[in-house]
């Protein structure tokens, strides 16, 4: 899945134009509301998201645990908004490192040109072509699952197509005439990265973070699924998800809930990227 | 640059890529804590069995002359051998290999064409209701984990209404009849996921090329607009669609890992998960490789496909 | 609105068309045929696994259906004739006699007889070999075959419960000079021959009309392999398998229909384990680890991890509720106790502790989540540390200072020896107790029933006093079959006999 996405292309121009107002609104306010969520979660009335009850086993919604309890007793609804707190941090850091990393490397590859780019660019091919879950759970299983080694290297698998995108734009940024003239008045590069090409790559490399955020956070949904993300008992819908799927035919709601809440934020996410991709087509 | 030239340098980069990819994974899992005498032992690992069985595998030799045996191997088409499953690494992998081959084909058949089709359908008629509903199932379907999807079908189609096997319950070497069966539920999980990707590129890609000026043109010499769609639309709009299908389809052999698992599909994937969990590291060293010559192949054939198919390039235009 | 329906209705179309094409094209599930049982297996040693029944590997859901041991148990765990029929000991029971069945032949038609069975316990007790048998028969210091049904054990001390031990589901008999082909091409003398060993695949095993104690109900046997505990579920509740072993107490509700399931409670020897390692602070201190132990409520623990009647709890005694040996303890939650040995061992804020625990086995990670909220009043602040599952037992378990521990069901005697005896090559926290260590040799030789149970009763009140090992329970089996399938008594896997199970 990762993969796939890693692996395909510039997002889909989407939704039509007297519609764009209403997924912005709907799409963007998901996505504020769940970051203030994973914000202010431990400051609300919440059952503790740790505490057991052993005569609360997989039961369903109640008055003291309004989406039921876990198989340890524990209160679904808490560990819920409690869930996107680790993967969205873990998606978040990632996503800047890879961001960081690809536009460095983007932006050296295009400005230096000749075998500077050709080295750059063929090593970016040969990180583009390692299957992304598979590093990962090699790395999660043998390296270990200490979230600064997931970060680090989900940055490594993600940084290589948002450098692909950074060259190919600044390339086309900096033949266009203007740059040209400006070069010709004797603009410093550096220069020229700040003031022209920077603004005008930014939005298609937001964009491409944007869907990269939701491929980290399904990546480490995965990998917590196959056992080898989150740490228990850190409630974290992944985990929850894989904890949970055992008992899905007796006890739905502890693995529904986090799957609703972190489909509603990637769905978010894409739509709302979606929406401001398409404002940059002419 | 002439498009035969352009495949053999293509083809010269891809195999150079591939072998520098080879070396790098084989020093990267050397460079994994555990190795497989200790996975083979686990609980009954003494100082003394863990020296005894080194040796006899061979495990205490440099690494540079191990890396020189094992590629020396792989030129001649052996893989090695698994300690851990005392068989050779070729023999285990063949008939899993069948198995995904099996699972990615029907994957690839049921989703493609209708994907194909959906996202023309969609992309021409843009801003209806329908389209809209196409759009949207699509995301939906590209936001669910796998194994959501996985698990509602299975409720669904193994439980409620009990039509399908839930879980393969086969040896890896059953035939493909006995397989069968077993193949439609992991499969249509997969296509439902890669329907999705491979339909919003096509929907894109016809949309693209639809305001493209040399589409209006023909609009404005009074062709039909079926024709236009047939003759001036689809050529230009297929390469990028091709491309996202060739990408898909390595996936569909290299990345189900979890769709594996969760149905315990005799495949690659869940061998893979297995030999990690196993440290059966000439395993782990093989899938790996096959998964990047995958990879690697995809996107050569793509790349050729794509200019073969591209009207511009065929005709010496260039792009 | 609109928009959200549409597109409901229209993911509902794309999903029942492609399950139009999928059914039209695979025409159902397969279903079973009358004389066939279907046992699931959890791939436990994976591929490592063999058909060597003296082996760690050794492929547990079959080696009880190819092989035999010279004494079985019954239901209530008195030993009963197997491939011996009768067995007597001298006055200090160091030395065994014992008679073998006449007549009994191996599926390759040769005959089991006394060369077969010193060979087997040979093997068994090879110290270069050092099967897991060794543990539980290590005792045995030279097996003499007399006549060709006669076999003499020497021991090397007394050994009142040896026919317990000789029950062991591992002690099989094995054919003479079967070492190296018994591993893939087993050849027994059980109710099923195996005809095809597959481990990561399915085994089939066929019936073996000869048996001696009657021609098997079934014609043949299939062991698929499912990995994932929730597809193995899976795959009894859609039909797929007619019985698993075992599963996990919470998931009985999926198979509550007394018309399709038969669902049966079994309790067995099984348990978990936190184990200390006493050569590391602060667990050297008995107070510590006595703190560590008795602040927790055992039977909330119990019905947290294992699911209501899920398990019996124990007070860190290995000795089951079965065991005639089985001393019942006063355990209960005892915080302020805990609290104030932490003060008197230097630690009047609290303690921290890190546990290592991996999903190796199921339990094993909910264990320390349940500990963890236990011991939070006590001060006892508790890290988990994840780790990989396949290291497990080599890096992790008795090398870090806590880890959680895993053993299946053994007799007093056996348990007692193999994990709490100073000198034990398991025992996992490496506690030295010469005291325990004289307790257990005068135990193991006292003849007489009722002062041998007086003294296996003191040794486990001396263990709850200073052990390092905490014990919370002893899992209660769960085996789930489908209804059809008749025959399989509820006891443990030891007990079942396979040839008197039917599949209607």
């Amino acid at each position: 899945m990762t993969d796939l996405a890693r692996a395909s292309f510039e997002p889909v121009k989407f939704a039509a134009p007297g519609r764009r107002r209403a997924w912005l609104s709907v799409g963007a306010v998901i996505v504020f509301g769940h970051v203030l969520l994973a914000i202010v979660a431990p400051w609300l009335p919440l059952q503790p998201v740790a505490k057991q009850n052993s005569g609360a086993i997989l039961q369903g919604p109640s008055a003291a645990h309004w989406l039921g309890t876990d198989n340890l007793g524990r209160d679904v609804l808490a560990r819920t908004l409690f869930g996107g707190r680790p993967s969205i941090g873990l998606a978040v850091a990632s996503v800047v490192l890879a961001a960081v990393l690809g536009f460095a490397i983007g932006m050296v590859a295009s400005l230096a040109g000749g075998w500077v780019d050709e080295v750059l660019m063929r090593v970016n091919d040969v990180l583009l072509a390692l299957p992304s879950l598979l590093v990962l759970l090699l790395v999660a299983s043998f390296i270990g699952r200490d979230s600064g080694v997931l970060i680090a290297t989900l940055a490594l698998m993600y940084a290589p197509p948002i450098a692909r995108l950074v060259r190919t734009a600044s390339l086309n940024v900096l033949t266009r005439d203007f740059i040209v003239a400006a070069r010709l008045r004797g603009a410093s590069r550096r220069e020229l990265v700040i003031s022209e090409v920077l603004p005008n790559i930014r939005g298609v490399v937001l964009t491409e973070v944007a869907m990269q955020f939701t491929w980290i956070l399904l990546a480490f949904s995965s990998l917590s699924f196959l056992g080898l993300g989150a740490n228990p008992p850190t409630p974290e819908w992944g985990l929850m998800i894989a904890e949970g799927r055992g008992y899905m035919t007796i006890a739905p709601l502890p693995v529904v809930a986090p799957i609703v809440m972190l489909a509603s934020l990637v769905l978010a996410v894409n739509s709302t990227v979606d929406r401001s991709s398409s404002d940059g087509t002419p | 640059m002439n498009t035969a030239l352009h495949v053999l340098r293509r083809a010269l980069l891809a195999i150079g890529v591939f072998a520098a990819m080879a070396v790098l994974t084989f020093l990267g899992v050397e460079a994994l804590p555990g190795d497989a005498c200790t996975s083979l032992l686990g609980r009954a690992a003494t100082p003394e069995k863990l020296a005894q069985c080194r040796e006899e595998n061979g495990l205490n030799e440099p690494v540079l002359s191990r890396l020189g045996d094992w590629a020396g191997d792989l030129l001649h088409g052996d893989l090695g051998y698994s300690i851990k499953r005392s068989a050779p690494v070729g023999e285990i992998i063949a008939p899993r290999l069948r198995n995904s081959l099996l699972l990615a084909g029907v994957a690839a058949l049921l989703a493609f064409p209708t994907a194909v089709v959906l996202g023309m359908y969609s992309a021409r008629r843009r801003g209806t209701k329908r389209a809209r509903a196409i759009d949207t199932t699509g995301l939906v379907l590209m936001t669910l984990p796998e194994f959501v999807t996985a698990s509602v079908l299975w409720l669904v189609l193994s439980i409620w209404l009990p039509i399908l096997p839930g879980v393969t319950v086969l040896p890896s070497n059953a035939t493909i009849a006995e397989i069968m069966p077993s193949v439609w539920l992991p499969a249509i999980t997969l296509a439902l996921l890669v329907f999705a990707h491979v339909m919003r590129s096509m929907r894109a890609s016809v949309v693209a090329t639809s305001s493209r000026p040399f589409v209006d043109a023909a609009r404005y010499r009074g062709v039909q607009e079926r024709t236009v769609m047939r003759r001036h639309v689809m050529p230009a709009a297929l390469p990028p669609a091709v491309n996202v299908m060739a990408v898909t389809a390595a996936w569909l052999l290299t990345g189900t890992f979890v769709v594996e698992v969760v149905f315990n599909y005799p495949g690659l994937g869940r061998l893979a998960v297995d030999a990690i969990s196993d440290r059966d590291t000439s395993l782990i060293l093989a899938l790996t490789l096959f998964g990047l010559a995958v990879f690697i192949l995809s996107s050569f054939i793509s790349d050729t496909v794509t200019r073969m198919l591209d009207p511009r390039v065929r005709a010496g235009l260039g792009a | 609105m609109h928009r959200h329906r549409a597109s409901t209705l229209f993911s509902a179309v794309v999903v029942a068309g492609l399950v139009t094409v999928a059914t039209a094209c695979a025409g159902g599930s397969s279903s079973a045929s009358s004389g066939v049982l279907r046992v699931a297996n959890d791939a436990g040693t994976g591929s490592a696994s063999t058909m060597d029944p003296y082996d760690g590997n050794r492929f547990w859901p079959a080696i009880n259906m190819v092989f035999d041991r010279l004494i079985g148990v019954d239901k209530d765990f008195t030993p009963i004739p197997e491939l011996a029929t009768k067995w007597e000991s001298n006055a200090d029971l160091t030395e065994w006699t014992l008679t073998l069945r006449d007549g009994v032949k191996f599926h390759d038609g040769s005959t089991f007889d006394s060369a077969d069975a010193v060979y087997s316990i040979d093997r068994m007790i090879d110290p270069e070999f050092d099967s897991p048998v060794r543990a539980v028969l290590g005792i045995i210091s030279k097996a003499e075959a007399i006549d060709a049904t006669t076999l003499k054990l020497t021991l090397s001390a007394g050994e009142a419960d040896l026919p317990v031990l000789l029950a062991d589901y591992r002690a099989l008999m094995t054919p003479e000079g079967s070492k190296d082909s018994v591993g893939k091409a087993p050849i027994g003398t059980g109710p099923f021959t195996m005809t095809t060993f597959d481990p990561e695949g399915t085994s089939k095993l066929t019936a073996n009309p000869d048996y001696f104690l009657g021609a098997p109900k079934l014609a043949s046997i299939e062991i698929p392999t499912i990995a994932d505990s929730t597809s193995a579920t899976q795959a009894l509740a859609g039909g797929q398998v007619d019985l698993l072993l075992s599963t996990d107490a919470k998931s009985t509700a999926l198979f509550a229909d007394p018309a399709q399931f038969t669902v049966q409670r079994i309790p067995s020897g099984d348990w978990n384990a936190i184990d200390f390692r006493v050569d590391q602070k602060p667990f050297d201190d008995p107070r510590v680890r006595k703190a560590l132990r008795i602040a927790v409520d055992r039977q909330a623990l119990t019905d947290i991890v294992l699911g209501p009647d899920g398990g019996v709890p124990t007070c860190d005694s290995p000795v089951w509720s079965g065991d005639p040996y089985r001393w019942v303890g006063d355990c209960k939650q005892d915080i302020e106790g805990a609290k104030k040995l932490l003060a008197d061992a230097g630690f009047p804020d609290g303690i921290d502790v890190e546990i290592f625990t991996s999903d190796v086995e199921d339990h094993m990670v909910d264990l320390v989540q349940a500990y963890q909220e236990q011991v939070k009043p006590a001060g006892i602040r508790v890290k988990l540390t994840m780790a990989d599952a396949s290291g497990y037992w080599d890096d992790v378990w008795m090398k870090e200072p806590a880890f959680v521990d895993s053993w299946g069901q053994r007799p007093a005697a056996q348990v007692l020896n193999e994990v709490f005896r100073s000198t034990a090559t398991w025992n996992p926290t490496g506690q030295q107790d010469i005291e325990l260590d004289a307790m257990l040799d005068e135990a193991r030789s006292t003849a007489d029933a009722t002062q041998r149970n007086a003294k296996y009763q003191a040794i486990q009140q001396h263990m709850f006093e200073n052990t390092a090992i905490f014990i919370p329970y002893h899992k209660t089996l769960v085996r789930v079959m489908r209804a059809k399938v008749k025959g399989i008594d509820p006891i443990v896997i030891d007990a079942v006999r396979w040839e008197k199970i039917e599949v209607g």
